[in-house]
C-alpha cells in the first residue's frame, strides 16, 4: 500500500499552518487525518496526485475549513486551563495555604479602614498587579513567538495558555468593569461591605498569583499529562 | 444518508459507544468505523467529529494517547472512568428516546394514539 512520505507529511504540516492552524498539537492531529484518508485515495487510485487528494480531503471539512476543529481545541483547553486554576485556588481554603488567605484577607481589610483613602488604594495596588500580570503575559507570548519562528520550540495550545496566562487580559478587564461601577464614596461602605470587598480583592490576588507562579511552576508536569508527545518535541 | 445531521445530537454518544466496545481509536478510524458498521449509511464529517472528541476531553471523558506510526504521530483516544460511566447513561438515554420517537412515528396501539 503507497503510503504518504516523510517530505509529505511535513508539507501536510505546512498546509495546516497556512489554513490557520497555528499549535502543533492540532496539526498532529490533522496531519494524520489528512495523511490517512490520503492513503486511502491512494488504496483505489495509487497515481493519484498527492496535492489534488489533498485538496479533496480539506474540502470534507466544509467552508469553515479547519476552523471549528481548531475553535473547539481552543474551548476544551481553556476549559482545563480555568479547571487548574480553579483547583490550585481551592488549596488556598485549606490548611496550610489557608493561612495566607487569611492573611491577605486581614491586610487587605486593615489597609481598607486604616488607611486614608484606603478602599482606592487597595483597588489601585489590585488593578496595578493585574497590569503588571498582563505585562508579564505579554512578555511570554513575544517570547514565544519568537522562540517558535526560531524553529526552537513547537507550539502547543495549553502550553500557550500557561505561559500567557490566558484569561489574564479578561480578569483585569473583569476588575475594570468593576472598578467604574464602584460607588464614588468608599465611605458609605458598611463594616460586612468591607468585609466581603476585601475578600473579594483578595481573591483577585491570589488568582493573579495562582497564574504567574504557581501553575507555571508544574508546568512540565501538567504538559506531559495533557500531551503525551511533549517530551519529543522539547 | 441525506440527512445526516439527525446523529448530530448523538455524535458524542457514537463515540463513547464505539470507545467503550474497543480499546483506543483515532480520528480517523472512527470515521471508518462508523461507515464500516453502517454499511455507509451514515458518515460522520471531519467538521464535526474533532470538536466532539476535544469537548470530550476538556470534559474529562476520554484521555489520549500519542503513537508514531508510518513517519507521524498518532493520537489515540480512550476513555476514562467518567467516560466509562458516561458512556451507559448517555447509550440509556439514547435508547429511550429511540423508543419515545418510534412510538411517535408508528404507535404500538394506533387507536389510542
Amino acid at each position: 500500500m503507497k503510503k504518504v512520505t516523510p517530505l509529505q507529511v511535513e508539507r501536510l504540516y505546512q498546509f495546516t499552518a497556512q489554513h490557520y492552524v497555528e499549535y502543533y498539537d492540532v496539526q498532529t492531529e490533522l496531519v494524520d487525518h489528512l495523511a490517512n484518508a490520503i492513503e486511502e485515495q491512494w488504496q483505489e487510485n495509487p497515481d493519484k496526485d498527492f496535492e489534488k487528494a489533498l485538496y479533496e480531503e480539506f474540502k470534507k471539512f466544509g467552508i469553515f475549513g479547519f476552523m471549528n476543529v481548531v475553535e473547539a481545541r481552543e474551548k476544551a483547553m481553556t476549559k482545563k486551563y480555568l479547571k487548574l486554576i480553579f483547583k490550585e485556588l481551592l488549596s488556598f481554603l485549606f490548611l496550610p495555604k489557608m493561612i495566607m488567605t487569611f492573611l491577605l484577607i486581614t491586610v487587605v481589610c486593615t489597609v481598607f479602614m486604616q488607611v486614608p483613602y484606603g478602599g482606592y488604594v487597595v483597588t489601585g495596588a489590585v488593578f496595578l498587579i493585574l497590569v503588571w500580570q498582563a505585562y508579564l503575559a505579554f512578555k511570554n507570548r513575544k517570547a514565544r513567538k519568537q522562540a517558535i519562528r526560531a524553529n526552537q520550540r513547537k507550539p502547543y495550545l495549553l502550553e500557550h495558555l500557561l505561559e500567557t496566562c490566558g484569561a489574564s487580559l479578561g480578569l483585569l478587564h473583569f476588575l475594570f468593569q468593576i472598578i467604574i461601577h464602584l460607588p464614588g464614596d468608599f465611605q458609605n461602605f458598611t463594616f460586612w461591605s468591607v468585609v466581603g470587598f476585601s475578600v473579594f480583592m483578595s481573591f483577585v490576588i491570589i488568582i493573579g498569583y495562582v497564574m504567574l507562579f504557581e501553575i507555571p511552576r508544574k508546568q512540565n508536569e501538567i504538559l506531559q499529562q495533557v500531551y503525551p508527545d511533549y517530551h519529543l518535541a522539547m | 444518508m441525506s440527512n445526516n445531521n439527525l446523529y448530530k445530537g448523538s455524535l458524542q454518544t457514537i463515540i463513547l459507544q464505539l470507545l467503550a466496545k474497543g480499546d483506543k481509536m483515532y480520528g480517523y478510524e472512527i470515521t471508518q468505523k462508523v461507515k464500516e458498521l453502517t454499511k455507509g449509511e451514515l458518515t460522520i464529517t471531519e467538521g464535526a467529529l474533532y470538536p466532539a472528541l476535544h469537548k470530550l476531553e476538556g470534559s474529562g471523558m476520554l484521555e489520549v494517547e500519542m503513537q508514531k506510526v508510518d513517519n507521524r504521530l498518532r493520537k489515540y483516544y480512550k476513555l476514562t472512568e467518567k467516560g466509562e460511566k458516561e458512556s451507559v447513561i448517555k447509550v440509556e438515554e439514547l435508547t429511550r428516546f429511540v423508543e419515545t420517537l418510534q412510538e411517535l412515528m408508528a404507535p404500538k396501539n394506533p387507536k389510542l394514539a
